[in-house]
This record gives C-alpha cells, structure tokens and sequence, in this order.
C-alpha cells in the first residue's frame, strides 16, 4: 500500500452531506420513537421536562459530531483502474472499486453545495456487492473529471457538461471530451410535464405506502398517543370533548385528517416529481445516456446503452388517460431479487411524460433494433387465473366471516358478495393484463390491471429461468415462467406449458449462442 | 453498433424438456433419514421430558403423556415420508452450454442457469453431509439477492469435478465441448 500522501481529503461542507445521508437512513425508524419520547417528555412535571431541553440539545450535537467526524475519516483516492475509499466513524472501511465494476456514476449539486461550486459524485456498482462509493464535497469541475477517466477507463467515452445551466459547467476547461459536439438532444421536458409525471407516476403510492408503514409501526404510534392521552389535561380535553358529544367530533376530525392526506398525495407526488425532473434534459452521445434534472439538488446521471438490462414502459390509468408513458432504464443492482421496482432508495433512471410516438422512438435508442410497435402479445390463460385466485381469496374472508355468521346470523355471509365482486373485477383485469412476446431479440413481459406495466429485455441478458407448477397444473399443461435479469425477475403466472417452455428456451438460445457482453 | 437479427426456428431449439435427470446418490437419501432420525430422537426427548417434569393436573395426562408426543412424532414420520418423495424428484442435468435443476414435491419447479451467466461457484459441506462425503454445491449469478441455484446432496468428488467443469465454461469466450 502506498502511503497515506495521495489520499485526498473532501470539502468540510461534506458533514453536512453525511448528516442528511443519516437523517436519510435513521429518519423513518426513528422517527415515531423520538416523537413518543418528546410527547412523554413534554408531558412529564418531573425529570422528563428537564431530559427535554438536555435531548434537545444533545440530538443536534451527536449528529454535527457524528458529520465532522465522518468528513474528518473521510479520504478517496483514484489510481489507474481502480477508485478508493476509506470512511466510517465506528468502523473503519475500505472500498476498493475496479472501473470495470461500476454501473452508473451520477454527479449532483445538493443545494447547500450549489453556491461553492461543489458536487456528489456517486459511483453504483453492482452484482456481488451493494457497496456504494459517494463522494460528497469536491469540487463540480473534479467530479465531473473523474466522472469522464471512470467513463472513458471503462471502454466508452462521455460526453461533458452539456446542457448544464449552472454556471459552473463552463469551468471544466481540462476536462477531456469537454463540448457540445457530438451530442443528441433526446428529450427536454416542460414543466408542466413534469407536473404530469408528479401525476402518472407510482410516486402516490410510494407516498401511500410510507404512510402505511409509518402507521404499520403501530404500537409505537399507539403508546405516542396513549402517552399524550394520559396526560391530565389532554385527558380532561377529550372527556370534555366527550361529554358535548365530543366522539362524533372526534371521528369526524380522523376521518377529515384521513382525508386530507389522501387528497394531498397528487400534490405530495407532484411536488416530488418538480423537485427531481424540473429542468429535464436526456442526451445521448457515444452510447451514453444523460440526464440533467432536479430543482434544489441538480442531478446529472449517465448510463451507458450497453448496460441497460430491461426498459420498463409504464402507463397507470391516469397516464391512459392523458396518454403519457414513463419509461424506465433498469440496470444490473445487487439486492434485487423481488418481482417488483428496484431497491429502496435507489431510483431507476426515468426517463417521463412521453407520448406514445416519442416513447416508441426512445425504445429504439435504448434497445437498439427494439421495434415496440410490432410486438405481438400472447395472453395467459387467464380464466384459470382469475377462478383459482378467487377461491383462494373468498376462503381467506370466509374463514373470519364464519365467526359472526356462526354466532350471530348466517347473513354475515352475504358480506362475500360485495367482497367476491370486487375480487372478480380486480382479478378479471389482472389476468386479461398479463401476457408475453418475443419480436426480434427482445423479450415482452406485460401486467397490470386499470393500466399496464410492460419489461422488455433483450433475450440474451437473461440470467436464469425458472418453470414452477403444481401437479394439477402439470396436468392441465399450466405453470408460472419466472425470468431472472441482473436488474430484476419477472414472472408470468398461468401461462400455457408450451409458451413457458417456448419463452425459457429462446431466452437460453441466445443467451447461450451469444458472446456479447450482458453487463 | 453491430447488432444481427437471427431468424430463430422455434421448432429446431433444444428442448430442455428432453433432458435425462441426473438423480441424487443414495447417500443423500441416508443424510436426509439420519437428520430425520437425529430430529425424531429431539422430539421423542422432548416429549418424555415434558411427561414426566410438567406438572400437568392428572386429567390431562392423555393429553401431555399421549396425545401430544404422539402427534409429534406423526408429523415427524409424515415429513420424513415427505422428503423421500421430494428425494425421488430431485435431480439435475448437465448440457454443454447450462445445467438444469428440478426439485419440489407440490411445487414442482426447473431452472435453467446458462454457464455464462455464473458469476462464481461455491461447495459447502455441513458436518452431517461431510459424516456421508456429501456436498452442497451453490451458483451466483449477477441481480439475485442470495444463491440463485442450490444442488444439495451431491457427492463430494461429483461436486467438485462440476464445479471445474462449470469454471471452466463460464469462463468468457469458452466453447462447448
């Protein structure tokens, strides 16, 4: 090992960096906790009240100690073909990766780094590691240097700062393949476009789905408000409450609050959209994609064709509707196993708000010779699918019905109907949605159910597949088709035994005939 | 960008459908009915300890000292007998371009894992399947959370000599022999 001398250090506005990284991380396990233990602690006479002010004060302090720290531990160096990294306040780290290991390197300008001309670069690398390596704090101009060695080491050159508003990009003289020349302007989105995607995206659910584990925590937000219950005077509000009828006004109030949150989730999601894709700019030069977007932090990402593993085309029932398409580059990533979305807090690169002809054009530039206009899907068997998973479904709500019915009246049971139609419906449409195709070298997986989801891989990047049936299926000539990419696994339930095996040995045709590099 | 568009006739693939399975050594079977020997013996111990060291109220005795170790020891026979079945099931199959694995009793599920996807190779062996000179032999490709395909029960000398086998096609450029 050499000595410590090339080892660089980082900006001190770093600590910032990995103070925000670490609200990021801790934020939403701790957060119900802290809120218990400041309600507690508020509603105490005794030793809580003076913990407050100590916990107030001490909280801050930890975490600019725990920032400085990591900024002072911090050191990064980038030799021949191989960056480095050692970090970590408790635990010593060292990263070493090889250029030839890294995916997709993204250079953004967090808000607070903005005005001093200073940047992230994070380098993402994927297949037996999850390691990250992100350098927070060094200069714009550096970052986007390293970014073109790293670019141009691995076998392919990148196109520099252009279509950068800041006024920083033009100080990257040194940079090699610096310039506008040679770019292709793919995509530049309007704001009100990117008000769309706020709209078509599945943000609103993410949004729904970390309120539902926010309130999945329940005995913690249970006890929080236990706690502020029992506090005398929060008590005497609600029996006062109580005895003016104050329950009803009290249920109406959830159910408004319960309301208002629903209400404000397009909002929520529209206004995460602006703050990620205002100002949208996809070019593509020597097969390299990039993207400029963000509205506080600007973020500059590059993806190169050749390492795209899947293109996903989604359309939900509101971007039917106002006829919009969001595509998504899928890369190899280690820790993506499950059927569906990337892993968490890692956004696949977007590219949104496409009409159909534009969305059409752009497949061909990510998948070279991909024409998905003509891909001809073959359906599952759909009717198999929908009667089986309702009997699973209507035993499920059965079994707690039979209680009442059991002990009350049978009539409970009526309560199936609605249940079971609604099933139907939902299960109905899940099972039309599904299908697959093969054109050209591409594969086409689709689901949905009000809209419509569709990968389209090419064949030979396929990893691994897999055929599952039970003995009735094998029986009927039925079985569920999962295929295995780097970036993720699709799986097709009920599909014909001849399709499977049709699409499995397709797949391994060319992944087997071909020597073309997948990664 | 030299990207060729082959005509594939569906007709003329390899069918992974006609493979000849390669079923598991009997020393698996023994492994598998040794550990269910070993887990029975826990159970058959448990149960007596419990007999006689609760102090269960004498009307329940049927329940504690009969009717519970009893249906312990049934489930325990019912999964052996489940095993040996899944044994019968289980096989895998070589071809010179990927290696095919099948398992599952209800589930009945195929992989098929092409050589050049193989990210690395590793043989395990646990202290009951070293006692049997038997090996568990484990394929990583690149996007799975964990171990993508898992042949257990292999012999030792069988595992080894597929794991260089398997090297040494997954290595780029290799051709088929």
């Amino acid at each position: 090992m050499t000595g410590a001398s090339d080892w660089n250090r980082i900006s001190p506005l770093s600590a910032l960096f990995f103070i925000f990284r670490l609200l990021r991380q801790v934020a939403p396990q701790a957060a119900p906790g802290l809120i218990a233990l400041f309600a507690v602690m508020f509603s105490s006479d005794g030793i809580g009240r003076v913990l407050l002010p100590v916990a107030l004060t001490a909280i801050p302090l930890l975490m600019l100690g725990f920032g400085l720290l990591s900024w002072l531990r911090f050191r990064y160096r980038v030799v021949t073909d191989r960056i480095q990294v050692r970090q970590g306040v408790l635990e010593r780290e060292e990263l070493d990766i090889e250029f030839e290991r890294i995916q997709n390197i993204g250079v953004r300008e967090p808000f607070y780094m903005r005005p001093f001309g200073l940047a992230v670069l994070a380098v993402d690398t994927a297949g037996t590691t999850d390691k990250e390596i992100e350098l927070a704090g060094i200069r714009k101009t550096l970052a986007l240097k390293i970014r073109t060695r790293l670019l141009e080491d691995s076998s392919v050159a990148a196109g520099e700062a252009l279509g950068d508003e800041s006024p920083e990009a033009s100080g990257a003289p040194d940079a090699p393949g610096n310039g506008a020349h040679g770019a292709t302007l793919l995509l530049e989105l309007e704001r009100r476009e990117v008000l769309l995607y706020g709209l078509t995206a599945n943000v609103m659910l993410w949004a729904a789905l970390a309120l539902a584990a926010f309130f999945g925590t329940g005995d913690v937000a249970e006890s929080t408000i236990e706690g502020v219950i029992n506090h005398p005077n929060v008590q005497q509000a609600a029996l006062t409450l109580q005895r003016e009828g104050g329950a009803v006004l009290l249920g109406i109030a959830v159910t408004g609050l319960g309301l208002l949150v629903l209400l404000s989730l397009p909002l929520i999601s529209m206004l995460g959209a602006l703050l990620r894709f205002d100002g949208y700019r996809l070019t593509l030069q020597d097969e390299t994609f990039r993207r400029n977007s963000g509205l506080l932090t600007r973020h500059d990402e590059s993806l190169r064709q050749h390492k795209i593993q899947a293109v996903v085309w989604k359309q939900n029932f509101i971007a039917r509707w106002l006829g919009l398409i969001n595509l998504q580059l899928r890369q190899a990533s280690a820790g993506t196993g499950a059927d569906n979305g990337p892993m968490p807090g890692k956004p696949p690169f977007t590219v949104p708000s496409l009409r159909l002809e534009q969305a059409h054009a752009m497949m061909s530039r990510f998948l070279p010779a991909c024409d998905s206009r003509t891909a001809r899907f073959s359906p599952v068997d759909a009717g198999r699918y929908l009667r089986v998973n309702l009997v699973i479904v209507l035993t499920l709500f059965a079994i707690p019905l039979s209680l009442p019915a059991l002990l009350a009246h049978p009539a409970w049971y009526a309560l199936l109907l609605p249940i079971g139609a609604v099933c139907w419906f939902v299960l109905w449409r899940m099972g039309r949605a599904f299908g697959w195709a093969v054109d050209g070298e591409y594969g086409y997986i689709r689901r949905g159910f009000l809209g419509h989801t569709t990968t389209i891989f090419p064949l030979f990047k396929v990893q691994r597949v897999d055929i599952r049936q039970t003995p009735v299926q094998h029986r009927k000539g039925i079985a569920h088709l999962t295929v295995h990419l780097a970036s993720h696994s699709l799986t097709l339930p009920y599909v014909r035994m001849e399709d499977a095996v049709k699409l499995r040995d397709l797949a391994l045709f060319a992944a087997e005939s071909s020597d073309r590099r997948w990664y | 960008m030299s990207f060729t568009n082959i005509l594939v006739d569906t007709t003329e693939l390899p069918r992974a459908e006609e493979l000849t399975w390669t079923r598991m050594p009997p020393a698996h079977r023994k492994e598998l009915l040794a550990q269910s020997a070993i887990v029975l013996t826990v159970i058959v111990i448990g149960a007596t300890a419990v007999a006689v060291l609760f102090p269960y109220p004498p009307e329940l005795a049927w329940l504690f000292a009969r009717a519970l170790p009893a249906l312990m020891v049934m489930i325990g026979l019912f999964t052996t007998l489940l095993t040996l079945a899944r044994i019968r099931l289980k096989g895998y199959a070589l071809r010179s371009h990927d290696i095919a694995y099948r398992s599952g009793l209800f589930w009945r599920k195929t992989t098929l894992l092409p050589f050049n996807r193989i990210q690395h190779v590793e043989v395990s062996s646990g202290p009951l399947q070293r006692r049997f000179g038997l090996s568990t032999l484990k394929f990583f490709t690149a996007g799975g959370r964990s171990v993508d395909l898992k042949i257990e029960g292999l012999l030792s000398t069988d595992a080894e000599r597929l794991r260089t086998h398997i090297l040494e096609r997954s290595k780029p450029g290799a051709k088929s022999g």
